[in-house]
Order: C-alpha cells, then sequence, then structure tokens
C-alpha cells in the first residue's frame, strides 16, 4: 500500500501523537463519562418549583423579575438572564458587582409568572462542577480551553495516522483476527487494532467536534468584534440614555421580529458577551437540529428598536451543529449509554496503545518495522 | 519462494472494506437521530451498538475457538 520509509513514518507519528495527548485523553475520557448522565444526575436536585397556577396565566413581565432578583442585591448589575430549561416557569437572573468579571457572578431564580424569587441556585461547585471545569478547561480559562483542543488535535492526528498503519499491519489478516494463543503483546495489539478500527468513525467525530467546541470562545469575540463596530459607531462620543427601553419591550421587538422561535437568554447592555448599547435576545428553533441553530436579535437599549436579527456566520453555526454529535445527548437515553460504552472503549484503546509502547521498546515490533524497511519479512511474521 | 502478491490495491480494498462500511453506518446513524424521527432513533441506536457488539463478538470468537 505504501513504501517501507513512508510506513514508518506514519508509525512514528501515531506513537509521538498518541504518547503526547494519550494522558489528557485518558482524562477527558473519564471526565466525560458522568458529564454524558449529567442530566439524570443532576435532576432530582433543581431547586424550589414555581407557583402551581391555572394554565395560560401569563408571565410576569422582565423588569418585574430583574426589580425581584436586584432587590436582594441592590448594587449589582444585571449582565443577563435566561429562561431555565429545567424547571418550568422559571428565570435565572444573573446579578454581578463587576460586569467585566463573569466569575463573580451569581444568579436568582425568579417565578416567571409571579415574579417571585424561588431561590439563589449557589456557585456551581461539587462533583459535576469539577468534572465539566476539568472536562472543558483543566480550570485554566481559555488557555486551558485552548490546551485541550491542541491534545485533540493530536489526538485526531493519532486516529489518521493509526488507519495508515493498520492497513500493513492487517494485510495478511482478516478483519476482526483476535491471536489469543501466541504473546500477550500480540493479543493486546489485535485488541487495540480491532477496538481502535471498530470505533473509529465515533472517536473521529468526537474528537473533531470537541476540538471545535474548544474555538467556540475566541470564534465569538471574533463575530462580536464584526457586528457590533459598524452598529455602535453612531453613538461615539454620546453618553448612555438616562432611561433604557425596559428588557420586556425588548423581548416583544424581539418576538415580533421572529415569530414562532424560542426564546432562551437575554443579554442586558453593557455584557462583554453583549453589547454596551443592545439588549441581545437569543433564540433558537424547535426542532432537535434547528434547537442548536440560535439568531441573536439586537435591540437597542435607547428605542427599544431591533437593529439586527441575523443568523450566526458559518463558523459559529459549524460549532452549533458539531455540539449534540460531542454530547451524544440527541438521541434519547440509549444513544447515552451507546456513547458512555464507546467511551469506555476508547479508554481500552487508549490504554493497550500505552501498554504496547511501553512493553515493546527495543522488541519485536520495532524490529518488524525494520524489517519492513528491508523488504523482506511478511507483516504478521512477528 | 513467496506466493504471488495480490495487488496493492486489492490488499487496500481488502483491509478497508469492513472499517469503511462500519465508518459509513456511524455517520448516517448519527444523522439519522439528527432529525429527531422516532424510527430514525431506533436506527441510530442499531448502527451505534454495531461496533461495540464486533467489540464483543470477535475476542469472543477467538476465545471460544482456543476452547476447542
Amino acid at each position: 500500500m505504501f513504501d517501507a520509509r513512508t510506513i514508518r513514518a506514519w508509525y512514528l507519528l501515531h506513537k509521538w501523537s498518541s504518547l503526547v495527548c494519550t494522558v489528557f485523553l485518558l482524562l477527558l475520557c473519564l471526565t466525560g463519562l458522568p458529564l454524558i448522565f449529567r442530566d439524570e444526575i443532576e435532576a432530582p436536585d433543581r431547586g424550589v418549583a414555581a407557583a402551581v397556577l391555572p394554565q395560560g396565566t401569563p408571565d410576569a413581565t422582565l423588569d418585574q423579575m430583574v426589580a425581584a432578583a436586584r432587590q436582594r442585591y441592590p448594587a449589582e448589575s444585571v449582565p443577563y438572564l435566561y429562561w431555565d430549561e429545567h424547571r418550568e416557569h422559571t428565570v435565572q437572573v444573573a446579578l454581578t458587582p463587576d460586569l467585566q468579571d463573569p466569575r463573580r457572578t451569581h444568579r436568582v431564580a425568579v417565578d416567571a409568572r409571579t415574579a417571585r424569587v424561588l431561590d439563589e441556585p449557589g456557585p456551581d461547585r461539587g462533583f459535576m462542577h469539577v468534572m465539566l471545569e476539568l472536562h472543558i478547561e483543566l480550570f485554566a480559562g481559555l488557555p486551558g480551553e485552548l490546551f485541550l483542543g491542541l491534545m485533540g488535535l493530536l489526538f485526531v492526528a493519532s486516529l489518521v495516522s493509526g488507519v495508515v498503519v493498520y492497513g500493513p499491519f492487517m494485510r495478511r489478516l482478516d478483519f476482526g483476527t483476535v491471536r489469543l494463543e501466541r504473546s500477550r503483546r500480540l493479543r493486546w495489539l489485535d485488541l487495540h487494532n480491532l477496538l481502535g478500527v471498530v470505533t473509529l468513525a465515533w472517536a473521529a467525530i468526537v474528537g473533531v467536534t470537541g476540538v471545535m467546541n474548544t474555538l467556540s470562545t475566541p470564534l465569538f469575540l471574533m463575530y462580536q468584534r464584526q457586528v457590533l463596530p459598524p452598529l455602535l459607531a453612531p453613538y461615539q462620543g454620546k453618553p448612555m440614555p438616562e432611561q433604557l427601553a425596559p428588557a420586556q419591550s425588548a423581548l416583544d421587538a424581539a418576538r415580533r421580529a421572529l415569530p414562532g422561535r424560542e426564546i432562551t437568554t437575554v443579554s442586558f447592555p453593557g455584557n462583554p458577551f453583549g453589547s454596551p448599547r443592545h439588549y441581545l435576545v437569543w433564540t433558537h428553533g424547535s426542532t432537535v437540529l434547528t434547537s442548536e441553530l440560535y439568531t441573536p436579535v439586537l435591540v437597542d437599549a435607547g428605542s427599544g428598536q431591533v437593529v439586527r436579527a441575523q443568523g450566526l456566520p458559518w463558523y459559529l453555526r459549524a460549532i452549533e451543529v458539531s455540539r449534540p454529535l460531542h454530547f451524544g445527548d440527541y438521541g434519547g437515553l440509549p444513544l447515552k449509554i451507546i456513547w458512555a460504552l464507546l467511551d469506555l472503549v476508547t479508554i481500552v484503546v487508549l490504554l493497550s496503545g500505552l501498554y504496547l509502547w511501553l512493553i515493546k521498546r527495543g522488541s519485536a515490533l520495532e524490529a518488524r518495522l525494520a524489517g519492513f524497511e528491508r523488504g523482506a519479512m511478511p507483516p504478521e511474521a512477528v | 519462494m513467496p506466493r504471488r502478491e495480490p495487488g496493492p490495491r486489492a490488499d487496500a480494498w481488502r483491509v478497508f472494506r469492513a472499517p469503511l462500511l462500519l465508518g459509513l453506518l456511524i455517520v448516517t446513524g448519527l444523522a439519522a437521530a439528527l432529525t429527531g424521527e422516532e424510527p430514525l432513533r431506533w436506527f441510530c441506536w442499531l448502527a451505534l451498538a454495531t461496533p461495540l457488539l464486533l467489540c464483543l463478538w470477535y475476542p469472543l470468537r477467538a476465545a471460544l475457538g482456543r476452547q476447542r
């Protein structure tokens, strides 16, 4: 298929890309495992339920909800609020003493219809939070996230090079061969090859979509920098209006601009992930696929008029579509269980690869590759 | 004398035929569930369970064969 020297180059790429990323990939596989079932694990502990009211009871206005939350923290500002997808008729109002420091943000849960405070979800701590932080950014913020993205790229490189070296290794073997009776090393080599190639497409998809996710913050900031300057230009040097348009009017305007779409989040003027002069109303569709596709509606904070309601650019769209394919949370509980089992298989592939490297040094495998180079040995004769 | 080698292309096809089919099955399975339709979800579950079953089947077959 390839000449011996090319095979050796691919083999070295497989060896080194895997060795560098294996520890981090093991961490990602282990922390990812409970995250697959996050909804199920967290479901029993969702806090105080909203009041039971007759169906069709209208919602209070956003401004009433914000006022209820701010009554507890009069000195703080609201960067955003969102409808809690796990708690019926509940809006989470975010509050912070410093808009520029997202880490100080905390939440107050408000009943959407009575505008009464329900409870204050504590800061995210505990097992799930540790898993999530480790999985996304190693407790190291954006640099940690980008570092894991790099490890993900190495993982993808090791998958590609693994496929290439799979060819010569399997030339004289039937698909699925597992030689149990010879050496322990050969047994694990066969299992590594089998489990690796059988789950390859899944691992590649989860790997690539994971890498894409690590880029979401920088890409969003890039998009924000493209969209906002022209919209903010007319306000250059002018002070903020004394009286902002009510948040409810921004919500109503967004609903009129994009009827039929669900609204998930309203970002308030001054939020660093929004605009200093606009409300940002995030909307999405309601099918499995379109629920991933968000359209932000920008509403002028002074006039309450919609100034822009366009879908995200292709690079953010790609990240949106990639998310369910990384999480495996879009096909019911059976798919989640399958996701977890495939994750376990990947752990076996990683560990067996590590094992093969540890016991092989100076042994048959290297000799065999040297043999390829001399053009002498048939590949299955170990 | 070694026996005559089949062409490299025939080799590649023989080695990669099964992985390629499995890859296609996984990709179509994942895409099917994105539509959210109930029968297609079933297809997705079956498609994604196939590699898992193969992970069990081939080692099991080898172990049974050894006992005989």
